[in-house]
């Protein structure tokens, strides 16, 4: 099983981002479309994103379970991804998290319990709102960035290139590991972001 | 879980309709969850009754009026059809948080199930309150607070939106007035367009053609620092005028 969990805050772009990575991989390979599966994780009793990212296009979108699958939904997590790859064996499975979950531990949680999945972990961070989030959310969003393998920095169109600067400052100082990367989702995004997001597939 | 077909089967069958529901039966191995349309370990399905002691007290189609499931129902009212159920929509729920997931279910794609062929015995329903269907419901998940609304606004797609646009950020200006941080709002908005009719009442179908002339909007705010009952006083302030979509 590939897995790639997209997360980050609540109105990062996850989405946005997604739309575009569908479309990339869908233009690189039309054939690997078919063969991935996005996975949509809200929280709340109305969804929002499944309805967007199934109307743009012809790649499968569940919306398996609802609540937040990072920590008291974990099992519904689990057994919801191995009937995934049951009924449908896709090459990759895309999961974005809710914006309060914190992909670290659903990677632990497939790491556990699906032990030959490869799990790749993108965290989306929100250039025009870090810095004011961060001390209210404070709880949150340094956690989220926790095994990030890629941090994608986006809605750099929105703010001057001196506050990205400070902002990938500040986060650094919670992940420095991670790969790091200055998007818009509102423009094109490079093929070697997309890469660097996806990994060795395979 | 076991095979598709089963799945499939038991979300029928269930008296959750699916909804997943926790179960506290000594006679099955403690507290577990009956997953959506899962077959539990020890062989019932949600829904069946088991034989055991908890289960006798709701078999399906009966209401659950039992104390574990006390908990305050929020799940999709769609599923409900009309019976009375556990709580007043509309009205602030404040959760208990072991129960937090358990009935937020939109998800799964309820779309592609058929309830209705779903024996239920309404009468059997003795929640000592009603639903009242209200288009606006507020949850909790740690410490966010969610807002959920299913609204039917009249009009065009475009005077629908440009109402629900402008209600969306009067909304998120008195959640920040209020003191309380905007996580994400968002909605989307679907028109109602052609709609028919089948009717049958021998072997030949009568088919009724008319227009629908409104737009639904299915949204969330999800956000931070306010109370819930807050929350809730300034969606009914900004979209308590709108009828629940069904
Ligand atoms: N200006 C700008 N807006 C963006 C960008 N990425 C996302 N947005 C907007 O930010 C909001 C939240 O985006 P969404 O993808 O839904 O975030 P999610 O909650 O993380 O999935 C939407 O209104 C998007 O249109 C960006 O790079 N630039
Ligand atoms: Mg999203």
């Amino acid at each position: 099983m590939n897995l790639l969990i997209v997360g980050g805050f609540l109105g990062s772009g996850k989405t946005s981002i997604l739309l575009k990575l569908a479309r990339y991989i869908a233009g690189e390979n039309p054939e690997y479309m078919s063969k991935v599966v996005i996975v949509e994780n809200e929280i709340g009793e109305i969804s929002v994103d499944d309805k967007v990212l199934s109307g743009f296009g012809a790649y499968s979108v569940t919306n398996m379970f609802s609540g937040c699958v990072c920590c008291t939904m974990s099992g519904e997590l689990v057994s919801g991804l191995n009937q995934i790859q049951k009924d449908m064996n896709p090459e990759l499975i895309i999961l974005e998290a809710t914006g309060v979950a914190f992909p670290h531990n659903i990677r632990e949680t497939v790491k556990y319990s699906i032990p030959d999945a490869n799990c790749r972990v993108c965290c989306v961070t929100d250039a025009k709102r870090w810095n004011r989030l961060l001390i209210p959310m404070g709880n949150l969003l340094p956690d989220q960035l926790d095994s990030a393998d890629v941090i994608l920095i986006n809605k750099v169109d929105t703010v001057p290139s001196e506050t990205v600067d400070a902002v990938e400052q500040s986060i650094r100082q919670f992940n420095d590991t991670a790969r790091y990367f200055r998007i818009s989702a509102a423009s094109e995004i490079a093929p070697e972001v997309f890469e660097a997001v996806l990994g060795e597939r395979g | 879980m076991d095979n598709k077909e089963n799945l499939e089967e038991n979300k029928k069958d269930c008296a959750c309709k699916g909804e997943g529901e926790k179960c506290k039966c000594e006679e099955n191995g403690g507290e577990h969850e009956h997953l959506r349309g899962e077959i539990r370990e020890k062989g019932h399905k949600h829904g069946e009754d088991c034989g055991c002691e908890k289960h006798k007290e709701h078999k399906q189609g009966e209401a659950c009026g039992c104390k574990d499931h006390d908990h305050e129902h929020r799940h999709d009212h769609e599923h409900c059809h009309d019976h009375e159920h556990g709580h007043e929509h509309g009205h602030e729920h404040e959760h208990d948080h072991e129960h937090d997931h358990d009935h937020e279910h939109e998800a799964h794609n309820h779309d592609r199930h058929d309830h209705d062929d779903h024996e239920h015995d309404h009468e059997d329903h003795d929640h000592e309150h009603e639903h009242n269907h209200s288009p606006i419901s507020v949850s909790t998940h740690e410490t966010s607070v969610i807002g959920s609304y299913k609204l039917s606004i009249p009009g065009s797609f475009e005077e629908a939106g440009a109402v629900l646009d402008e209600r969306m950020k009067a909304l998120a200006a008195d959640v920040v007035s209020s003191g309380g941080i905007i996580g994400h709002i968002k909605a989307n908005l679907i028109q109602q367009g052609p709609c028919m009719m089948v009717s049958i009442t021998e072997d030949e179908s009568n088919k009724l053609y008319y227009e629908a002339q409104s737009c639904n909007a299915d949204g969330v705010a999800i956000v931070f620092l306010i109370s819930p009952q807050r929350l809730m006083e300034l969606m009914e302030t900004h979209f308590g005028e709108f009828e629940r979509a069904n």
